[in-house]
């Protein structure tokens, strides 16, 4: 089987994961106690006429299999459904929040990715050297702390304490931009964006690349214990030429699958930081959304978080088939 | 001249022009300029005045719109848009007067017609929820002249109803809203109102910017912008606050509470909230029906302490008429449930409600059934399953065992009937809930929205507590009785009565008021206006705040006060020699 | 016939928090020209541990502490100023210099079965990355039809060279890495239990293509083994190994018909033999000492059926045999007589 077969069986796959998770959401949100005909239901501020009137608009009086097809025969146009709160489509209510999420979560797994790996490796070669130690300290101590508590830190040292302090630096602890700074131009507009960005990113970024670099530590120690690395040395490769050419390449394969099973995790702490910051991303609207209720929000945001987790897994598993030629080989 | 007069005048001067800033105070010159942070925990969805869903909402959109009356901090009314009101003799008609000056943030005036626009929206249009239940005894709106607007009731509502409860209505304008969807119009593109703020910017998730209107028909605001940045989590809010990126906040955690008391640039303001929990116990059951039951069991429960280390100390101990300790309508000669145990066993002793069977110090009801109830209680609240853990431990020292079971709100709510379906079983023992905006402090009808069978939640269809005796029908009875009487002894004379009825029979076991607490800075901004039941920042202080120093007064301005103060001193030196 | 490859008391320890593994203690052999030397032995009696000192591959904690090996072209790997003042021991050379002897003049051919060659690259690439390393100056062209080439030599199609190791069989995957081995004409290749993972059928086809090979190119082997019948197939000398030690080296005919060491001899009688008559077989009694501490006098003497009050306090030198040498005190008299 070739690649081209191969990326083609996992598009299948992904496909049917993804009709299968925007099933589960939709029936999952009807069942619910919170469920939408019930929010009108339970809320005595809507008249019994308004009451009426507005599950006939929602399509909510229909039964719910023929709610299911209208669902998905609106999702397949794009149309993910209208948001009661916010009184506009719900692709536009995320459109809003997603580039802020898309900003600080694709720089931090950017970041995460490459230093990750990178780190990883750096300390994996010099196993046992002070810096491995340190390395190893600094990771068990930050990951024994919540990532809450961290941001929270961030929030009383970098933002608060620094500032009192008269710091040569520090940054802002909340939102992603001064108010009135997309008037100051482009430049000055992008800096503060970027000086916004800078905590909620450190940590996200610290916990990822501790984490990441930990997994490829470990994976490159136990490739550099395979024979293909005596063989490789036996060849008379310089260390260098060992480790790129024969111990990362492999070392890194685990890290590529964890890449994709670690985007729903990133998600889920995108939650908590943007909160911890008051980020106006998708996490923090999706809380809202549950919160109060809003279900046609709720699912597209489920079902946006889905395609992106699906995407991200999707791509992952295509670069595992370039990278391992046993996988696309089989 | 003489030298000593030129001396004197100079000294003079010097005084005067350094203390210029604060003679500008005393003078009451505004100081215009300034930009007024005050944070939103969350953002909002909409900016629909007749469709929001949270105090958010309400927040934001309360700068920007106005109302033909408004409530002060003391929840009295003050003219807005309306500059006088009338009724005739029976209450039945009320007449507004539109003021001639206010103009829509597009420079339009505000006309008579906009405001009958809008009230006939609410009168008519079934899409939109109704604000005010008045708008159900409206019988006719009229137009009279170029600027007064008569509204007709079937029958005489009170002014506290009508000024509070109608008048508050934001007035919007004709030519936006005659021509959108209003259930789902969003409003956030450019919302017009005629209030003291205009909008200019909503980053979603982030702040509100807003600008002064500066063709404000009233006095104010004197501040150039007001920048609502959504903070959500209170500790950055402090953090926010304490460099001075934000110049109030509330609630801070007791913690922070502390810390903000030793900085000199920050205040305190304690408020009561319009907002009190009580203990439901079912009355549809035995022993729960019986009223010296729900007295000793209150009596039982020692609320203060509930206060002090729930609460820490925010808030107070609720009067047993669940009305709000202040304001016009409150009658203090109430009976009092002072928590003691003695007491509260003596009169379960006196009921006949002993540990006859086993000796697991548990009492027996009439029947031999042990009291033993399930308490339930929403999870979503930390505060409320706290406060019921303690009540747990107060009735086990009268006898009487309590398991708490918090639930999800929406369970919650349903099993009480709070939905008011007709499907509804009631099938609980004991709830601990709250009620919010009730407003017993200054509304007559407010008897009548909780208690009376006539009104909703004292309906059948709802009546959480399931209460059902005697007292409930002399308390309908008052309500009705207040909502048609004109005289305001005679409502004084009907409330107070109502109150001790319901304190005697205990409908609910209210248990504390809640108590809010705020923040502010006094370094930057002055003016604040505090309320008993408001913080700091309110429609009030919005209109009356301004800089403690002028912005960038400039070396002009400062040169022309010299020039100033020097002449009159001069001439008030020479004015007391010529006397002299 | 000339000596190729000579070891000379061969130290190597592995320093460990509880002591120091002496897993290769005073060894000394010759390998000559041609020559095919097999080191058999119990696991972890040092064989590996010798290969990859003379490969100097030995990692840490390990550590080659004493002697020399001495390779006759190791000149060939040194820059040409001052190579006359410079032995021949390849344990002093440069790591640069010893890389330009790994796979160039001494190669080393791992068990191909398990995970020797990279599963990630191409087994044509994997081989021509030896030309790429020690004759980068050759075009491409050439190196991969030199690939070619040697993969038809070792017997796989050369339509494999596109492949990857998992889709190649155990014995074609140890071709494969006999090939890597071969391409770049070493003189010497020393060859890791080459053989054990595959079935015997299998085992045999490699075997009698490496022998092939080692004839046709007149190449010096080192056979690393614990099976006594592989070696028996290629081997021409054998040196038997116990416990870090050398204790017996000789013509495989002779040690195979006449074995000097108790230990030899033990482990002769433990192999069935095909050809032979049916004997019963015998296993060595006791265990393998620990190498951090091992027994004072002859490490083996704990299991020695033969042993003598001097093996337990002294350890016995080499004496010498009919075409070798054995280190056991039993052969300390006939030396006096």
């Amino acid at each position: 089987m070739g690649l081209k077969s191969y990326i083609a069986k996992k598009v299948l796959f992904a496909a049917i994961a993804y009709f299968v998770a925007v099933t589960i959401v939709f029936f999952l949100y009807h069942i619910l106690p919170g469920n939408p005909a019930n929010v009108f239901a339970l809320d005595p501020r809507v008249p019994p006429a308004v009451r009426e009137q507005l599950l006939i608009r929602w399509g909510l009086n229909e039964p719910l299999w023929k709610q299911y097809f209208i669902f998905l025969g609106n999702l397949l146009q794009g149309d993910l459904g209208y948001s009661f709160l916010h009184k506009k489509p719900v692709a536009e209510v995320i459109g809003v929040s997603l580039p802020w999420t898309l900003l600080l979560l694709g720089t931090s797994f950017v970041l995460n990715a490459v230093i990750g790996i990178l780190l990883g490796a750096f300390v994996a070669w010099r196993r046992g050297s002070k810096l491995d130690t340190g390395f190893v300290l600094t990771y068990n101590v930050y990951n024994a702390l919540p990532l809450f508590f961290v941001g929270m830190l961030f929030i009383a040292l970098f933002g608060f304490y620094a500032r009192d302090n008269d710091w040569p630096i520090w940054f802002p602890i909340y939102g992603a931009q001064t108010p009135g700074a997309s008037e100051t131009g482009f430049f000055p507009y992008l800096g503060d964006i970027l000086w916004h960005l800078f905590l909620p990113l450190m940590v996200l970024t610290i916990s990822g690349v501790l984490g990441w670099s930990w997994f490829m530590r470990g994976n490159l120690i136990n490739v550099l214990t395979e024979d293909y690395i005596k063989t490789a040395k036996a060849k008379g490769l310089n260390e260098n030429q060992v480790l790129y050419k024969h111990a990362f390449r492999n070392a890194v394969l685990p890290v590529i699958t964890s890449i994709g099973m670690s985007i729903g995790g990133l998600i889920g702490g995108a939650v908590l930081i943007e909160t911890v910051f008051s980020y106006p991303g998708t996490g923090r609207m999706l809380y809202d959304a549950l919160m109060r209720r809003d279900y046609p929000l709720v699912q597209g945001a489920f079902i946006i978080i889905a395609g992106i987790t699906l995407l991200g897994l999707l791509f992952a598993e295509i670069v595992y088939g370039f990278v391992d030629p046993r996988i696309r080989t089989e | 001249m003489n030298k000593k007069l030129i001396t004197i005048a100079a000294i003079v001067a010097g005084f005067i022009i350094a203390l210029s800033p604060s003679l500008m105070v005393i003078a009451q010159e505004p100081i215009y300029g300034g930009t007024l942070n005050t944070p939103l925990e969350a953002d909002a969805h909409a900016l629909n005045p007749f469709t929001y869903g949270t105090t958010y909402e309400w927040y934001v959109l309360n700068h920007m719109y106005d109302s033909l009356v408004t409530l002060n901090t003391e929840r009295q009314p003050i003219p807005n848009l309306a500059s006088t009101w009338t009724h005739n003799d029976t209450y039945e008609q009320w007449t507004f007067t539109l003021v001639d000056n206010a103009y829509w943030h597009d420079g339009t005036p505000v006309t008579i017609d906009d405001v009958y626009f809008t009230f006939d929206l609410l009168l008519n249009d079934d899409a939109i929820p109704r604000r005010s239940w008045l708008f159900d005894e409206i019988t006719s709106l009229d137009i009279v002249g170029t600027d007064q607007l008569v509204v007709t009731f079937g029958w005489g509502p009170k002014p506290a109803d009508v000024l509070f409860d109608l008048a508050t209505t934001w007035i919007v304008p004709e030519s936006v809203w005659d021509s959108v969807d209003l259930y789902t119009f969003a409003n956030d593109v450019n919302p017009i109102g005629s209030g003291p703020f205009k909008f200019v910017e909503w980053a979603r998730a982030q702040y509100f910017r807003l600008e002064a209107n500066t063709e404000y028909h009233l006095d104010g605001p004197y501040i150039d912008f007001k920048v609502l940045p959504i903070i959500s989590e209170v500790e950055t809010q402090y953090y926010a606050l304490s460099v001075g990126d934000i110049e109030v906040m509330g609630n801070p955690p007791p913690e922070l509470e502390a810390v903000a008391e030793v900085d000199p640039d920050i205040e305190i303001h304690e408020s009561l909230q319009d907002y009190w929990v009580y203990l439901g116990l079912n009355q549809r059951r035995y022993p729960n029906n019986v009223k010296e039951f729900r007295q000793a069991v209150l009596t039982g429960i020692n609320r203060s302490e509930i206060v002090d280390i729930i609460r820490y100390g925010r808030g107070m101990v609720s009067p047993a008429s669940c009305s709000l300790p202040y304001g016009p309508y409150y009658n203090p000669d109430i009976r009092e449930y002072d928590y003691n145990v003695a007491t509260a066993n003596t009169m379960l002793d006196n009921l006949d409600f002993l540990d006859n069977i086993g000796d697991d110090g548990i009492r027996e009801d009439a029947n031999g059934t042990d009291l033993s109830f399930d308490l339930i209680v929403s999870a979503d609240a930390q505060v409320s399953v706290d406060t019921c853990r303690f009540i747990q431990e107060y009735m086990l020292d009268i006898g009487i065992e309590v398991n708490v079971v918090p639930l999800i709100w929406d369970v919650l709510w349903q099993t009480v009937g709070g939905t008011g379906s007709p499907t509804n079983t009631w099938d609980y023992d004991w709830a601990f809930l709250g009620w919010v905006g009730f407003w017993s402090d200054f509304h007559p009808s407010w008897g009548r929205w909780l208690f009376s069978a006539n009104g909703w939640w004292g309906s059948d269809t709802v009546n959480i507590p399931g209460w059902n005796s005697t007292a409930r029908w002399e308390v309908t009875a008052l309500a009705d009785a207040i909502l048609y009487e004109t005289d305001e002894v005679e409502v004084k004379i009907l409330i107070d009565e109502m109150q001790e009825i319901i304190a005697e029979d205990l409908p609910y076991l209210p248990i504390n008021i809640l108590g809010g607490v705020a923040l502010y800075r006094t370094d930057e901004f002055k003016g604040w206006i505090l309320g008993p039941t408001t913080g700091p920042d309110n429609w009030e202080t919005w209109l009356a705040i301004q800089l403690v120093v002028a912005p960038e007064g400039g070396p002009g301005f400062l040169a022309l006060s010299a020039i100033v103060t020097l002449v009159v001193s001069v001439g008030l030196v020479k004015y007391r020699r010529k006397k002299q | 016939m000339m000596v190729l490859l000579e070891i000379n008391n061969l130290k190597t320890y592995f320093h460990t928090r509880s002591g120091s593994v002496k897993a290769v203690d005073d060894v000394s052999f010759k390998l000559g020209k041609g020559e095919v030397l097999g080191l058999a032995g119990e696991s972890g009696c040092g064989k590996t541990t010798t290969c990859l000192s003379i490969m100097r591959m030995i990692d840490n904690p390990g550590e080659i502490l004493e002697g020399e090996i001495l390779y006759e072209n190791a000149k060939e790997v040194m820059g040409s100023s001052d190579n006359t003042e410079r032995t021949n021991n390849i344990l002093d050379l440069t790591d640069a210099e010893m890389r330009r002897i790994r796979g160039n003049h001494i190669a080393m051919i791992f068990q191909g079965a398990m995970n020797a060659m990279n599963p990630v690259h191409r087994i044509g690439d994997q081989i021509m990355e030896v030309l790429k390393i020690h004759e980068p100056e050759v075009p491409k062209e050439e190196m991969w039809q030199r690939v070619i080439d040697i993969l038809e030599v070792v017997g796989i199609d050369s339509s494999r060279a596109r492949d990857y190791p998992h889709q190649l069989s155990g014995g074609q995957k140890q071709r494969a890495l006999i090939a890597m081995a071969l391409i770049n004409n070493p003189d010497i290749v020393i060859a890791d239990e080459p053989v054990t993972a595959l079935d015997v059928i299998v085992q045999a086809q490699v075997l009698k293509a490496t022998k092939e090979l080692q004839k046709k190119f007149n190449l010096s082997m080192i056979m690393i083994t614990h099976d006594l019948s592989v070696i028996a197939e290629v081997c021409e000398t054998l040196a038997i190994m116990y416990a870090g030690k050398m204790v017996e080296y000789g013509k495989l005919r002779t040690v195979f018909k006449e074995p000097s060491h108790p230990y030899t001899q033990l482990l002769i009688e433990a192999f069935p033999s095909i050809v032979g008559p049916l004997k019963e077989l015998k296993d060595i009694g006791g265990d393998v000492p620990d190498l951090r501490n091992p027994p004072l006098g002859c490490n083996f003497h704990p299991r020695c059926p033969k042993v003598m009050d001097i093996c337990r306090t002294e350890e016995p030198p080499s004496f010498a045999t009919k075409d070798g040498f054995v280190a056991c005190w039993l052969y300390e008299v006939k030396k006096e007589k």
